[in-house]
């Protein structure tokens, strides 16, 4: 199908691409169908979110791992059940991430982690009650406390 | 919105299967206790507000931007 993004133009996606979120994005609780744009194999973390019917709706997200090797966040049974989940390696966290003027400042959600069950296309936010994680993580510090 | 008074050690039921309870009171503090089923989420509002305002930053901020751009940033 084609989605028309402000950003981009309009965009082919093949339907098996489209991402449910059935309870959405916080702050965001209407729009139920993403798409993840930019995840061409070139060494990229960083991939749009957009949504499929809003043209103005659209997330930087990246890969935790990429950058907080360590990241642990702890998914109840709830989550797993909501999303379908049959395998636990379905599942594949993304960070959003706020990019501010000054790019080397841009900072990751690690609190509120976007869980998906790759296999079925299935996702939510889930807001982790862990004191270890905030919503604002300095990417950069974080990969120069890592390596 | 509901206001009720509770003491310590008093309850409140919501709906069929949610209570909440007043554990104990130290100075402006309270120590609450919920007892409700797995599926329903519960959270500090203020985690939840959190989240919903870094979530509408990310989407002003990611107007014009490119990800070579920003994976270039990684890299230095």
């Amino acid at each position: 199908m084609i989605i028309e993004s402000k950003h981009f133009g309009y965009i082919e996606v093949p339907e098996e691409e489209i991402i449910r979120f059935p309870e959405g994005i916080y702050g965001f609780e209407d729009i139920k169908e993403y798409v993840l744009l930019g995840k061409v194999g070139d060494n990229n973390p960083f991939m749009w979110l957009h949504a499929v019917h809003e043209s103005d709706v659209c997330f930087v997200v990246i890969d935790p791992f990429v950058f907080k090797k360590d990241y642990s966040p702890s998914i109840s049974d709830e989550v797993l059940h909501k999303l379908e989940v049959d395998d636990p390696t379905d599942i594949r966290f993304l960070s959003i991430v706020v990019i501010p003027q000054d790019m080397s400042k841009m900072t990751a959600n690690l609190q509120g982690p976007i869980v998906i069950n790759a296999k079925k296309n299935i996702a939510m936010q889930v807001i982790l009650d862990d004191d270890k994680y905030t919503t604002r993580h300095y990417i950069l510090e974080e990969m120069k406390k890592g390596a | 919105m509901l206001v009720l008074s509770r003491k310590p050690g008093q309850s409140i039921l919501i709906g069929s299967s949610i209570e909440v309870r007043i554990i104990e009171v130290q100075g402006d503090h309270v120590k609450i206790g919920i007892n409700a089923p797995k599926d329903i989420s519960i959270l500090r509002k203020e985690l939840m507000d959190e989240v919903k305002k870094a979530n509408r930053e990310a989407v002003v901020n990611s107007a014009g931007i490119s990800l070579e751009e920003l994976s270039k940033v990684l890299k230095e």
